[in-house]
């Protein structure tokens, strides 16, 4: 098999050394890269009660057999591990350059185990691996950090750092790379700095074993000809992301002042054409990308704190459509500069702008609410609306200082230990705040959040539009198309390419068998990496199974909000998911899966994807 | 609906994934329609979901989707993208 190098990179940081993983082809046939490879390598080595902030559990991180070979998009590189936020199996995918880096530099897969004695920067040059104090660096922002190393090491290394959110093991702490680009769910930013690691730099000059070079030469040239030539291409690049808010709020589905409602009035402030009208500068694209959708904007505005005013003046990558919802809708900020400067605030502590925008709304209505007393945030006004009330909050989450030391730990945790009903505004499933599309009037988007197996993140399964195009009031036929999403977005992500192509442009899923067996010398169908991606959902839910005592349906189910509230205003109103609903598609969702009533996957199903090695941890 | 017996003439375009639910308009056509009507009306009028559309491109413009139709518009529709 060709595409690949047939080495992972193990750096154990306890005692400074590094060796070769060298695996046979039929495990990079089984499990092809990525989260693939990820999963099956932290579910055979991760032991059942590991913390997931202690020196056993692995930090992976790879793209996969397309990664930095000449077609489009191939820089999309995942991180896995068990995650913080969660307990349960983690992941999380960033764009940038250095999926492909890790790759020239002779490497398929890194892992990082044990943890460094002190604040420790790893720097992979080809085949030389050197260790580096990282103590001049310790308590600084990620925009910093990553500037200081790039004019240290120099221009051409790839670089991922973690900010102050990652040192002090928030629950939601990213890692940055290339300056905006972020692995931000499932607190992989905290793994890495309980491991002391601040950062990480790889710079290589090997190529990729390719099996049918001129081959690729030709059908690469003609994929990005195709991807330019789709009808609908300068349509798209403009907003970016940022493009979807003004549809999420007309379908009802933009979450709103912590999930309370579904559409905001000030919607426009903060969409598309506000970023591109106000602040944009430039677009910013990953390795390879064809249509770039990071989009690098510059903002100023006043920060008003009481009676103190200051004024801000930021260059951001963003803010994109998810920090838009999370950050703006569900904070209320209205206003595309404050939502920017949000931006820059949580990225810089190292924190996800998803995890981040929920914790704070959750604690503003919590504060709202009465939960929380005014004395628990020293004495401050802090409310919806605010863009001060956002950044104190921010930061008391990154650093662990008062209140924020419980928050950093996530809605679902924060909202045990606050008690006096706060679970009912703590929006997650599975420990993992949700992303930002509300379910209520949108069935089969609400179970690919109770059903991705990381928590509540859209990308597993990008339903929405499906519950639009059959109707939101129909249930038939959507755990079917869950599924089958949840099978085709995920494998994007083991080959090491981006999936947005084929979303937005309709660049043909044809495509990527022809591109991947050119590159490996494989003859796999679609069919046939439909069924490895089946392999590795499956297993992913081992991985819960093994490591949750207990796990089962009652960690599909959705925030009481969703079932027990009415959403009150815009076109959604009146609308909430029942539990007799809700039961029906989990049990259709199950039986399509081929999993018993509880979600666990069955004898039969484990053998049948050759998972035989799961059938002990079904206890 | 201010429809009279004129018509005018349109030149569509659908973009994106969203095309799987409309399968029998072509990617590229051109439509007939009465003076007078708003791109969302005649979405309606050709089945096409105006919630699945995320927006419009009026002659290279970005436009709303009560934007009122005049003859030899060259009209985008979008599906919505997503992030991640
Ligand atoms: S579409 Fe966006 S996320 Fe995907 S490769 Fe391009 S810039 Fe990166």
């Amino acid at each position: 098999m060709k595409g690949i190098h047939q080495k992972i990179l193990r750096i154990n940081l306890s005692d400074k050394s590094h060796r070769l993983d060298c695996r046979d082809e039929e495990f990079y046939r089984t499990w092809i890269g990525g989260r693939g490879m990820g999963a099956k390598i932290i579910y055979d080595e991760v032991p059942v009660d590991t913390d997931p902030l202690g020196p056993e559990n692995l930090l992976y991180m790879s793209g996969g057999p397309l990664s930095g070979v000449y077609a489009p998009a191939t820089g999309k590189t995942s991180f896995v591990c068990k995650s913080p936020a969660t307990g349960g199996y983690g992941d999380s995918n960033v764009g940038g350059h250095i999926g492909p880096e890790l790759k020239y530099a002779g490497y398929d897969a890194l892992i990082f185990e044990g943890a460094a004695a002190e604040p420790t920067v790893v720097v992979i040059d080809d085949d030389k691996i050197t260790f580096q104090s990282a103590a001049y660096l310790w308590g600084k922002g990620t925009f910093e950090t990553e500037k200081i190393l790039k004019d240290e090491l120099g221009d051409d290394f790839q670089i991922a750092v973690i900010g102050p959110a990652g040192e002090k093991l928030v629950y939601i702490a990213c890692i940055q790379h290339d300056f905006g680009r972020q692995a931000g769910r499932t607190g992989v930013g905290a793994v890495m700095g309980s491991k002391n690691l601040k950062a990480f730099a790889i710079r290589g000059s090997k190529g990729v074993p390719v099996a049918d070079a001129a081959a690729l030469l030709e059908h690469g040239k003609q994929a990005f000809a195709n991807c330019f030539a789709k009808p609908g291409f300068e349509e798209w690049t403009p907003m970016g992301t940022a493009g979807v808010t003004n549809w999420v709020n007309e379908i009802g589905a933009f979450p709103t002042r912590n999930f309370y409602t579904t559409y905001f009035p000030e919607h426009e402030k903060i969409n598309g054409e506000a970023l591109l009208e106000r602040i944009l500068r430039t677009d910013k694209g990953c390795f390879a990308c064809p249509t770039p959708c990071g989009k690098y904007s510059s903002a100023a505005g006043v920060l008003k704190d009481g009676t103190r005013e200051e004024t801000f003046q930021v260059l951001v990558e963003g803010p994109e459509y998810e920090t838009i919802a999370l950050v703006g809708g569900n904070c209320e900020i209205a206003s595309i500069e404050e939502v920017a400067y949000a931006n820059y605030v949580m990225d810089d502590l190292g924190m996800d702008t998803i995890s981040g925008g929920n914790i704070v709304a959750f604690a503003l209505e919590c504060l709202e609410k009465g939960v929380l007393s005014k004395e628990q945030v020293e004495g401050r006004e802090l409310r919806f609306g605010d863009l001060a009330s956002v950044v104190y909050l921010s930061e008391i989450i990154a650093k662990r200082q008062g209140i924020g030391d419980i928050l950093a730990e996530g809605v679902k945790i924060a909202a045990e230990k606050f008690g006096h009903n706060s679970q009912h505004y703590a929006i997650h499933v599975k420990g993992l705040e949700q992303s930002g599309y509300e379910g209520r009037n949108a069935p089969a988007m609400m179970l690919a959040f109770m059903t991705a197996d990381i928590g509540a993140h859209h990308n597993r399964a990008w339903a929405i539009t499906h519950d639009i195009a059959v109707g939101v009031d129909v249930f038939e036929g959507k755990p079917e198309k869950v599924v089958e999403l949840q099978h085709i977005r995920p494998f994007f992500d083991q080959m090491g390419c981006c999936r947005l192509q084929w979303v937005e442009l309709g660049f043909e899923l044809e495509n990527y068998p022809d591109l991947f067996n050119i590159v490996t010398g494989e003859k796999l169908t679609w069919e046939d990496m439909m069924h490895i991606s089946e392999r590795v959902y499956n297993l992913t839910r081992m991985f819960w199974v093994k490591h949750m005592p207990g796990f089962g349906r009652s960690w599909d189910w959705p925030p009481p909000r969703m079932i027990e509230e009415l959403v009150p205003t815009g076109p959604s109103a009146g609308k909430k998911i029942s539990e007799e609903n809700l039961n029906w598609l989990l049990d259709r969702y199950y039986e399509v899966r081929g999993w018993d009533k509880n979600g666990i996957p069955t004898p039969e199903k484990l053998e049948q994807l050759g998972l035989s090695f799961c059938l002990p941890d079904l206890k | 609906m201010n429809l009279t017996t004129e018509s005018i003439t349109v030149h569509m375009g659908i973009r994106g994934h969203c095309a799987e639910y409309f399968p029998e308009l072509p990617e590229e056509f051109t439509h007939q329609c009465g003076v007078g009507l708003t791109l969302r009306q005649v979405m309606v009028s050709l089945g096409i979901n105006p919630l699945l559309i995320m927006g419009v491109v009026v002659n290279g413009k970005l436009a709303k989707k009560d934007y009122l139709l005049q003859e030899g518009d060259k009209v985008i529709l979008l599906s919505p993208p997503t992030g991640g």
